[in-house]
């Protein structure tokens, strides 16, 4: 800095800026006037709705009515004559069980930590070319059962008290030791959860 | 890995979340991670004004949404939502007519009580020209060099220096005017 700028803050100046609030939440009804401005420009879609690119909406109502065509004669020729093409490698989901004290660490730097470390872990799976998807799931739950009259719904999982799903992984895996190897390396383990491993039924 | 490293770790992850679902659950985790810092930078660089203090950070995100697909992560998603609230913070300094601020200069600020605390110190850095009180907020609060101010804001870093110390001065005016005074 040349002299003519030379003009240091002292140490209580100094100490009163460092002072000032660098943290501070806005109102809350800022949040919510954001996420309307989003949605309006569709940059963002509600929760529990499935987003689709505006582009590919006009296409997806075409799709699907060509699907509904195709579908009944597709899923008849595969039901009689199961075709011989190569092996499709097995899919494998992985449950990730929880607690619901389990679930949701007290700050939010051991949120983002344990959000990491996920992320980190299907990272990881995605550079070995065993990843295929994946989703932490809120435990709100709506649950169908079906009955001899209509199907009753309930607001909350079966087992509310014992350990939810709080996620899944779907893997490509060559056999179920395969899918359990991977599977111990979650870092959902060592948090407490339990792990169960499905290989997807494919017919 | 520090915990700078797992804050932007953890961005990723969410930023990438949301690229791939546009959920609104998601954005609201980056909102909440990230507006408690926008917020009050944007109060001091307003000066003061919650309204508008409340619309560039609004703008700051629909921006971000819309060029999220573009950010390469060269820095924290934290310095780039930042330069998006600077930007355009100066876009609404640029269409605000007949601003004050020339008429204003060091000796002409007028007086006010020794500051007691945050509060006066806010209000003080509130009154200061729009150009000293950017530059002021970036230096001495947020702590950005003047190489970084000078891109920021897109002045010389001659002009940042200039402005810091015409900032400072204006402000220890506005402290020293009533200094001896019961």
């Amino acid at each position: 800095m040349s002299q003519e700028f030379e003009d240091e803050l002292s140490a209580e100046e100094r100490r009163a800026l460092g002072g000032l609030v660098r943290e501070k939440m806005p109102p809350p009804v800022l949040e919510e006037r954001v996420v309307e401005t989003l949605k309006r420009a569709q940059l963002l879609r509600p929760s529990g709705s499935v987003w689709r690119p505006r582009a590919a909406r006009l296409g997806l109502a075409v799709a699907a009515s060509l699907l509904l065509f195709m579908l009944g004669a597709w899923a008849g020729a595969r039901w009689a004559s199961r075709p011989e093409g190569k092996p499709v490698a097995p899919g494998f989901m992985l449950l990730l069980r929880s607690a619901p004290e389990q679930e949701q660490p007290r700050s939010s730097d051991a949120v983002a930590r344990r959000v990491a470390e996920y992320g980190d872990w299907a990272g990881q799976l995605r550079r070995q070319g065993l990843y295929v998807d994946g989703e932490k799931l809120r435990r709100e739950a709506r649950v169908l059962r079906g009955t001899d009259a209509r199907a009753g719904v309930s607001e909350s999982p079966s087992d509310a008290g014992a350990d939810a799903i709080a996620g899944y992984f779907l893997i490509g895996a060559r056999d179920y030791e395969h899918a359990v190897r991977v599977a111990e390396g979650c870092p959902h383990l060592k948090y407490g959860g339990t792990i169960e491993v499905r290989q997807i039924d494919k017919f | 890995m520090d915990s700078r490293d797992f804050i932007n770790k953890a961005d990723q992850v969410l930023v990438e979340r949301f690229m791939r679902t546009k959920d609104e659950a998601t954005f609201r985790e980056l909102y909440r991670r990230h507006t408690p810092a926008l917020y009050p930078l944007a109060l001091r660089l307003v000066g003061g004004s919650e309204g508008e203090a409340q619309d560039a950070v609004q703008d700051t995100w629909l921006r971000a949404c819309k060029t999220l697909s573009a950010f390469e992560w060269r820095s924290s998603l934290r310095t780039w939502l930042t330069g998006i609230l600077i930007n355009r913070v100066r876009e609404m300094n640029r269409g605000r007519a007949h601003r004050n601020e020339e008429e204003l200069t060091e000796g002409r600020l007028e007086p006010t009580v020794q500051p007691r605390g945050r509060m006066e110190l806010e209000q003080a850095i509130a009154r200061l020209p729009t150009g000293y009180r950017h530059v002021l907020v970036l230096h001495d609060v947020e702590g950005y060099t003047h190489e970084e101010i000078s891109a920021r804001l897109e002045i010389s870093v001659g002009t940042s220096k200039s402005q810091l110390s015409h900032a400072r001065k204006a402000l220890r005016g506005m402290f020293q005017g009533r200094r001896g005074t019961p």
